[in-house]
């Protein structure tokens, strides 16, 4: 599950490319999404660059905690997106090339509410239905016969989806994408990014700017491995390096000059440990055995098919970078909360399993999509959080719409664009897995 | 014409001088017009001296590189702004610009061959040394090859014909007969692999992609014009057996053009799309060529110098939205009336000059040539109408596609455009749109 590299490493003369329609930095989740979907729109049509810095994808290589796939979200462009995902998911073979298998296992998700959010839950349920989502609420008798090892005492109402929410292998959708990329004609690069070379734009006329001071980014510098700096040519930029984004935006002057460039793009890292339970036959986990969401923030869900749990909370925007995995935030808020809530777990079965890391946008939380309103040849695409795996290829997608198309055609991510951070409206997701 | 010689070549020291890259191109618009001023004969080679010499076909074409060449430093002052080798730039262009003219003034048969090959050096030095792709070098050597290997035979028919004759002026040819059907293969396919015919023409969609714009004007402008020069001049050697083998050609350029037309709609690089639609019109001028008809002569002559003009501002276009966008990509160039309004007029005037739209040179030129190739089967009737047609179409998809419907970016801002792009484009239009009027000074030949 966990190979060393996935793109084979030709380090004889490597020729750069100069020029490029569009050019990805990040070739993650997402970046390897909106790759996939230009080439598969445009074919030759476009020629795309994708800049990696680390093909061994050793900081995703990671993220186990992504492969939950849910959608009980209160925005409808979550719900649109995840409802893409899982059709995308379930012809996967289809359309990625045939050797990824992807796990899916639509073993449901189901979301535990305390007095004071269970009416909260109930409107939402009624909202997801109008979407076509299937689910069902659960009172509290429901959820002890059917799941008697979670402690049901100060919980009111439980949702699960019947269909179409679970778990997968995010590995193996990073790959297949990775794989279909190259395959379609993308050219990685392993290189990390540097800066950009701004031109002076003489005869641009933009709202807010004064004539002849347009600074309009030309290229992309970047270093590769052998210390050396290139540089591209491109059209059209996308940012989606995940947790670097908000640095390599400071790099294209975003949040470091006024007017429009006044506001930093608010993406930064945070790190996040996913603890391991063993089974034992109190709480005996078997293949229907759901993801849960507790009342606390704490997630929970079965390490594919083995038999242990993986658990851990989601990082929140006014916590910094490491404050998640001091010891003391461990034994204070998710060790009591996980005994609490499962009863039979005893303390000796949970270990630290890893260390992931969460790009967090810590204005509202919620994803950033869409042309920067100064550098309009630069696509934002962070932010997402947790949820950058599991909407990736709904993204991937609504990125190629606004290059290909002009607009959004199919799930209209307009709201998540970087205005909102211009008019100060924040767009919250209430339930943040 | 010994005097516009020196004076083009003593320009060479002014491109090393510092900032003379716009005085070099001054001193090009001056030449130019004081050589508009010769008073030729146009019915017989005139203004005579050494080897040189100027009928009405020469006269024009050496007006056209001369303005094309003009148009070229106007068109690169990205250069100049990063200096790249500016300097260089210059010398490489004012040669170019002296061994085109030699190739038109010459009066000998021999010294046209030194200089039409030599013209490609400087334009493989201009694709290699300041293009922008790494493919470029793949593109250079395809130019290169292809003209070279297919020239060759022909210095083998000038070295023949000067064995047989012991003179090799072109004033001369129109007394010469022969009826040698390796000869007349030998010369000929030099000037198809030039213009270049369908089945050879594979180099110049590459050549024109990967070349800058300089290079683009120059190839589509002029250097395709060499092989129509070179085949208006020999056809007077091979009257006798063109009239039973130049129905080959004939075939082969009208269906060819057709299939090229159908294939510019499939392109995605506006270069590439620009470099297909110069492959198809020059396989009208070969047609009116080998037709050996006096309308043939005269519609390849005006197609030649009206597709000159156009294809070349058309790539000035490409090079203003690609200096903008950095794609020459048309899913990335669309929607440019929202963003560039005032380019669109000159983006209209120039595609509507490329499907022959009144009142344009092109016009001129489709109908002589229509007139000529029908009156030599009416059956070309059939590949004529397609062709026609499907020029208009890809023209007005070209325009339709970069201008109209939604656009990519930009949302808050547009450019309003530079000075200069606006004089470099009204520079291609006004000869285009205006000679119209005083077309007899070429359709009254002989």
């Amino acid at each position: 599950m966990m190979s060393s590299d996935i793109i084979n490493k030709n380090t004889d003369r490597i020729i750069y490319p100069e020029h490029a329609d569009v050019v990805i930095i990040g070739g993650g989740f997402i970046g390897a999404s909106v790759g996939y979907w230009l080439k598969t729109r445009a074919g030759e049509g476009l020629s795309v660059v994708i800049l990696e810095e680390d093909f061994t994808y050793a900081r995703i290589q990671n993220n186990v905690s992504l492969g939950i796939l849910n959608q009980h979200f209160s925005l409808p462009e979550n719900i649109n997106l995840s409802q893409y995902s899982v059709e995308f998911l379930r012809n996967v073979k289809n359309n990625l090339n045939s050797d990824v298998d992807i796990q899916f296992c639509p073993i449901g998700h189901l979301i535990l509410a305390s007095d004071k959010y269970a009416e909260r839950l109930e409107q939402n349920v009624a909202i997801l239905k109008e979407y076509g989502v299937k689910n069902e609420l659960l009172t509290t008798n429901d959820i002890q016969e059917k799941y008697p090892w979670i402690n049901t005492v100060d919980i009111k109402l439980g949702c699960i989806s019947t269909e179409s929410e679970g778990i997968f292998n995010p590995w193996a959708l990073l790959k297949g994408l990775v794989m279909e990329c190259k395959k379609l004609g993308v050219t990685f690069v392993n290189a990390k990014v540097v800066g950009f070379e701004m031109e002076q734009q003489q005869d641009v006329l933009m709202e807010g700017i004064s004539p002849g001071n347009f600074k309009r980014i030309n290229q992309v510098i970047f270093k590769t491995n052998d210390n050396e700096e290139h540089t591209i040519k491109f059209a059209i930029g996308v940012l989606s390096a995940g947790d670097s984004s908000g640095k390599i935006a400071k790099l294209a002057q975003i949040g470091l000059g006024d007017d429009l460039l006044k506001l930093p793009l608010p993406v930064e890292r945070r790190e996040y440990n996913i603890y391991k339970i063993r089974d034992s036959d109190d709480v005996k986990i078997n293949l229907h055995t759901p993801c849960l969401m507790d009342t606390s923030g704490l997630w929970l869900r079965r390490n594919s098919i083995d038999r242990n749990f993986l658990c851990g909370v989601t990082p929140l925007l006014n916590s910094n970078e490491k404050e998640l995995l001091s010891d003391g935030y461990y034994a204070d808020i998710i060790e009591p909360s996980l005994l609490n809530r499962y009863q039979n777990i005893k303390q000796n079965q949970i270990s630290k399993l890893k260390t992931e890391i969460d790009d967090c946008n810590t204005y509202d939380g919620t994803g950033i999509l869409g042309y920067h309103p100064y550098h309009t040849n630069m696509i934002l695409a962070a932010g997402f959080g947790k949820l950058g795996c599991q909407h990736a290829p709904g993204i991937g997608r609504a990125i190629a719409e606004i290059v290909i198309d002009g607009h959004y055609t199919s799930i209209d991510l307009t709201r998540f664009g970087f205005d909102r951070l211009l008019i100060d409206e924040p767009l919250v997701e209430f339930n943040v897995y | 014409m010994m005097k516009f010689l020196f004076m083009i070549f003593f320009m060479i020291p002014l491109c090393f001088l510092k900032n003379m890259f716009w005085m070099v191109q001054l001193m090009l618009m001056v030449i130019m017009f004081l050589f508009m001023n010769c008073m030729i004969n146009i019915v017989n080679f005139s203004n005579l001296s050494y080897m040189l010499g100027c009928d009405l076909i020469s006269f024009s074409l050496i007006l056209l590189s001369i303005w094309i060449c003009m148009l070229m430093i106007m068109a690169s002052e990205s250069l100049k702004k990063n200096k790249f080798y500016d300097n260089f730039f210059l010398l490489n262009i004012i040669i170019l610009l002296i061994m085109l003219y030699l190739t038109f003034s010459v009066m000998n048969l021999f010294l046209f061959y030194l200089f039409f090959e030599g013209s490609l050096i400087p334009t493989m030095l201009l694709i290699i040394g300041w293009g922008y792709q790494p493919e470029r070098i793949q593109a250079g050597l395809y130019l290169l090859f292809y003209t070279l290997f297919a020239s060759l035979p022909m210095l083998m028919g000038i070295f023949f014909i000067f064995s047989e004759y012991n003179n090799l002026i072109i004033y001369y040819m129109k007394f010469f007969n022969f009826n040698f059907y390796l000869l007349y293969f030998s010369m000929i396919l030099a000037f198809l692999v030039k213009m270049p015919m369908y089945f050879v023409h594979l180099w110049l969609p590459k050549a024109h992609v990967e070349a800058p714009v300089s290079g683009s004007m120059i190839l589509a402008g002029v250097m395709l014009k060499l092989g129509g020069y070179g085949l208006l001049r020999f056809m007077i050697l091979f009257q006798e057996i063109g009239m039973k083998l130049n129905f080959i050609w004939i075939i082969i350029s009208l269906v060819g053009s057709f299939y090229i037309s159908l294939n510019c709609l499939c392109q995605v690089d506006m270069k590439s799309l620009i470099a297909y639609s110069s492959v198809a019109h020059m396989g009208l001028v070969i047609c009116g060529i080998m037709t050996i008809n006096y309308w043939g002569y005269l519609g390849s002559l005006i197609m030649m110098i009206g597709h000159g003009l156009c294809s070349s501002g058309m790539f000035c276009l490409v090079n203003i939205c690609y200096e903008r966008l950095y794609s020459r990509s048309l899913y990335i160039n669309k929607g440019l009336m929202n963003f560039m309004p005032s380019m669109s007029l000159w983006w209209f005037l120039l595609m509507s000059s490329n499907m022959a739209a009144p009142p344009s040179l092109n016009l001129m030129g489709e109908i002589s040539l229509i007139n000529s190739m029908v009156s030599w089967s009416w059956l070309s009737m059939i590949m004529l109408i397609m062709i026609s047609f499907f020029s208009a179409v890809y023209s007005l998809y070209l325009y339709s596609y970069t201008q109209h419907g939604n656009y990519n970016l930009g949302m808050y801002s547009f450019y309003t455009g530079v000075s200069r792009e606006y004089l470099l484009l009204m520079l291609h239009w006004l000869p285009l749109n205006i000679l119209i009027l005083k077309i007899d000074y070429m359709m009254i030949w002989f």
